[in-house]
């Protein structure tokens, strides 16, 4: 078998909330920057959200530019937006939605636009049109010209519409942000789910401020890129504050700063890991993909360093802020009276020094080992046999309250 | 002591196969029809048919969202109960006089008597229209019972109207629906402009009012309708034409049409026998005078009435090429939308366009599974690789479930199952890494697995809960390609849970009862 390589350290001992006042800086700078950018430069909204008329056009040859916007101007219908898109014989082009008094002449006048450009560019047709139009020729005995224009993407959208679809994107997008919030309530303490909404605003709001500032086109898929960015960075954060919680509940004797490193230096290379293989497969995207959804190919890719940069820096930080304690955890298994077991438990383990917990010994095969609390811990009523390690009884405990909240 | 229970490998080697099972058609060309709609080229027999749909955005076609004109329904509404109306009363001999507007009509009566039993009889042929009365005059508007059920009544008319005219055209599988109030959505794959099926085409024609010309054309029993583009020459100017309101005929009387070219191009039509008659009454009576063909508001052609037309054979001629004299037959075949429609969205992706996409994406999948393989293998070794075969045994399960479903693939989509080649083996990632801590916490190998499987079991159900949450949101909100978005990364998820935590741990387990190693190689 090949050498494994080990990108990201196995113990790694970063004091992550160490510089969280730096870092809650940082996040509080980064999510006023885009509101200050989203207010004074805007975003550059695509035709879903603003409206209008889009032409993707490949041409026989190669064209410039300017000559066509030009020719699209002169149609006497405003001066349309042309990019050059992929090859040297593509453009795009977005005519803005014309300025009518009622929706039904701007819906004519979409429409004479259309015309004139299919009569100024005469459609190479293809497919079932193609056949229609040679059976149709064919049947009157006329020669049937093919026209030499590609149309690769014709998109309208009405002014109704546009704000239609731009308040029901704002709207997923808050609902998915409060419905991810109650979700991570209903399975940790509160302060968790504060972190972890405060942390998706955060990456959402930050999103939005990268398009801003570069200018990217923001559409419907833009909306879809946030939403899933706020589920990748939500599964970032959910991974942190379980073994948080799981930390928590075996140190509660230790101030939380110090059991919130412990948690993020343990799921560290998982979370980069991970972060990892997503960005690899967006490169290929990115790199190989089809060109219409390049845009939102970049919203992801920023998507998953923002959301874990901010499962790491921001919304761990949050807790401590919020004024989570350990020993919140260690009050809740002693009050379990019910549970014998858990009681039984937590007595023993607060007989058991931190200390003396994570000392280790070296056995016969070399590897460190922990000296666990074999002769200390009580019977594991389920199972035959001392409980193990420190592990096993987390996860005890853990099956008995599933919600770990009052 | 084993770590497989039996039937572990039976239930992931069930799943696995009818996941190859669903995915496998997907392999073979789509299955096409000819014109019978008997298939050309399909899949073969132990296969069942599913596939995977392709959405608009990678097999091309036409996107259409359409809002129907109701001040159009109401209009004609009111049109209706001052024909249907007027007519039964004058035939019960009644004398009156009716003036239509676009929100009601006025019957003007003898007196008021005449008044009332002209009302009952109107209410026994519109009973949920408005009735006001003013001594001899009867003013019917629509009131809130009849627009709900003529706004019903026509959207779906509509609705079924488009379908026959795509129908016409032989077109493959529209799918045309009713959105809402008023609108409804026309998807049709493979055609770039659908233009043509969505014009209101009222075909009407009139006699030309040849004293009109000092008449006030407002006068409500005259129109002036100008001459339609089609018949001008370039640069001439259009003409407007004086005409009587009442018609001879209208198009729902058109039985069968076609294309005459045998001196020049033009459209022909026959009437049914109602048509016929009141054709054959309408030129008897104005023999010298013009006619008027009206399409639409706009008089498309004006021929002279040289003699009694008999027949019910109609000819429009001047200004068509064939090509359109040909759509033009077809669709006046399929009669007149029921109310004008107004395009608000419109999305058409080329073929071309289409099968680059799904070329394109195709490669940034393959590509992307290339990257994340090597890196898994190269991370966790064995690990990695039993981790790698759950990767790609869910891209098939994965395609297995879409196509069972018939879910639709759109180029978001693409990127949706890119997005969960990259995140799939995150489930992994996390278990692995828990094994690892296990171990290094000094617990034999079937322990730390064992141990690292239980302890990151709830966090990657919480992690990807949340995740299906959003894309849930995104699927009841977003349209079309982002909805299949949506339903790739959610059944993504799924599979990807299924392959991490059963598949991937069963060939552990399947490892360890081999070759019962001492120490793991991770």
């Amino acid at each position: 078998m090949f050498p494994l390589i080990r990108l990201f350290p196995q113990d790694s001992k970063i004091d992550f909330l160490g510089f969280r006042r730096i870092t809650l800086v940082l996040s509080l700078v980064l999510i006023l920057g885009s509101v200050g950018m989203f207010f004074s430069r805007g975003l550059n909204l695509g035709i879903d959200f603003k409206g209008g008329l889009l032409f993707d056009l490949r041409f026989s040859e190669a064209i410039s530019i300017d000559a066509v916007k030009d020719d699209l101007s002169a149609l006497g219908y405003g001066t349309p937006e042309v990019q050059a898109f992929g090859s040297d014989r593509d453009a795009k082009v977005v005519f803005a939605t014309p300025s009518a008094p009622t929706e039904d002449e701007e819906i004519a006048q979409v429409s004479a636009i259309k015309q004139a450009v299919r009569a100024l560019y005469p459609p190479k047709l293809d497919g079932e049109d193609l056949e229609l139009a040679q059976a149709a020729a064919t049947e009157g005995n006329v020669e049937f010209v093919n026209g030499s224009v590609e149309y690769r993407r014709v998109e309208n959208v009405g002014s109704k519409i546009s704000g239609e679809l731009a308040q029901k994107g704002a709207l997923a997008t808050a609902l998915a942000l409060l419905a991810i919030a109650a979700y991570i309530w209903f399975r940790f303490e509160w302060q968790f789910a504060i972190a972890a909404l405060l942390a998706l605003t955060h990456d959402v709001i930050t999103t939005i401020g990268l398009f801003s500032v570069f200018q990217f086109t923001f559409d419907l898929p833009t909306v879809a890129a946030i939403l899933t960015i706020a589920g990748y960075s939500i599964n970032d954060t959910v991974v942190v504050f379980d073994r948080a919680r799981e930390e928590m509940r075996r140190y509660n004797e230790r101030p939380v700063v110090d059991v919130l490193n412990i948690a993020l230096n343990r799921t560290l290379s998982r979370t980069l890991m991970t972060s990892l293989t997503t960005l690899l497969a967006l490169l290929a995207l990115f790199a190989f993909g089809p060109l219409v959804i390049r845009d939102f190919t970049i919203a992801l890719m920023w998507g998953v360093v923002i959301g874990t940069y901010s499962s790491l820096f921001f919304a761990t930080p949050l807790l401590v802020v919020m004024g989570l304690s350990a020993r919140a955890f260690d009050k809740k298994i002693v009050d379990d009276d019910e549970d014998d077991y858990a009681a039984q438990l937590a007595a023993a383990v607060t007989q058991v020094d931190d200390d003396e917990i994570r000392a280790r010994v070296r056995t016969d095969d070399g590897e460190e080992r922990p000296v666990e609390a074999e002769m200390i811990l009580p019977e594991d009523p389920e199972n035959d046999g001392p409980v193990q390690g420190g592990r096993r009884r987390t996860r005890k405990t853990k099956k008995k309250r599933p919600l770990g909240r009052k | 002591m084993s770590y497989t229970r039996w039937w572990q490998p039976v239930l992931v080697g069930l799943v696995v196969l009818a996941g190859l099972y669903f995915a496998a058609p997907n392999l073979f060309p789509r299955t096409t029809y000819d014109e019978n709609n008997q298939p050309k080229s399909f899949v073969p027999a132990p296969f069942l048919q599913f596939q995977v749909n392709l959405g608009l955005d990678l097999q091309g076609g036409s996107y259409r969202l359409v809002r129907v004109d109701l001040d159009d329904a109401k209009a004609s509404f009111m049109q209706d109960v001052q024909r249907i109306g007027s007519n039964t009363l004058r035939d019960q001999g009644v004398a009156l006089r009716a003036i239509a507007s676009d929100t009601n009509v006025r019957f003007q009566f003898r007196d008021e008597t005449a008044m009332l039993g002209g009302r009952a009889i109107l209410r026994e042929q519109f009973p949920t229209a408005n009735y006001t009365d003013e001594g001899s005059v009867l003013t019917v508007g629509i009131g809130d019972e009849a627009f709900e059920a003529v706004k019903q009544e026509t959207v779906q008319s509509v609705r079924d109207t488009i379908e026959r005219r795509i129908d016409a055209f032989g077109l493959t599988e529209p799918s045309i629906r009713i959105q809402g109030e008023d609108r409804i959505l026309i998807e049709v794959p493979g055609v770039s402009n659908i233009d043509e099926y969505l014009e209101k085409l009222e075909l009407s024609i009139h006699i030309v009012s040849q004293a009109g010309a000092t008449r006030n054309p407002n006068e409500t029993l005259f129109m002036l309708l100008p001459d339609s583009d089609r018949v001008l020459a370039p640069g001439e100017q259009p003409v407007q034409y004086l005409i009587e309101r009442q018609e001879c005929v209208n198009g729902s009387d058109i039985q069968g049409t076609g294309v005459d070219a045998e001196r020049g191009i033009a459209v022909t039509f026959t009437l049914n026998s109602r048509g016929t008659k009141d054709f054959a009454n309408c030129t008897r009576n104005n023999i010298g005078e013009r006619l008027a063909i009206v399409l639409d508001g706009e008089v498309i052609s004006a021929p002279n009435v040289n003699e009694a037309i008999n027949t019910g054979a109609v000819q429009i001629s001047g200004g068509f090429e064939f090509n359109e004299a040909k759509t033009l037959a077809t669709l006046l075949g399929t009669g007149s939308l029921a109310a004008e429609v107004e395009s608000i969205e419109e999305r058409v992706v080329g073929p071309g366009l289409g099968a680059e996409s799904i070329r394109s994406g195709a490669i940034a999948c393959l590509v992307a599974m290339g990257l994340v393989l090597v890196f898994m293998a190269f991370s966790y070794g064995l690990f990695g690789m039993m981790a790698n075969v759950a990767l790609v045994v869910n891209l098939v399960l994965l395609l297995g479930l879409l196509s069972l479903f018939g879910a639709t693939l759109t180029l978001p989509g693409i990127a949706g199952i890119v997005l969960t080649v990259g995140m799939a083996v995150d489930a992994n990632v996390l278990v692995f890494e828990r094994v690892r801590e296990e171990a290094r916490a000094g617990l034999d190998p079937g322990d730390s697995v064992a141990g690292g499987y239980g302890a990151a079991f709830s966090t990657i159900l919480d992690a990807n809960l949340t995740t299906v949450i959003a894309a849930i949101l995104l699927a009841a909100f977003g349209t079309g390609p982002i909805q299949g978005f949506a339903i790739t990364l959610t059944m993504g998820i799924l599979t990807s849970m299924f392959t991490a935590l059963l598949l991937t741990r069963l060939l552990i387990n399947l490892w360890l009862d081999a070759f019962r190693p001492s120490k793991l190689p991770m």
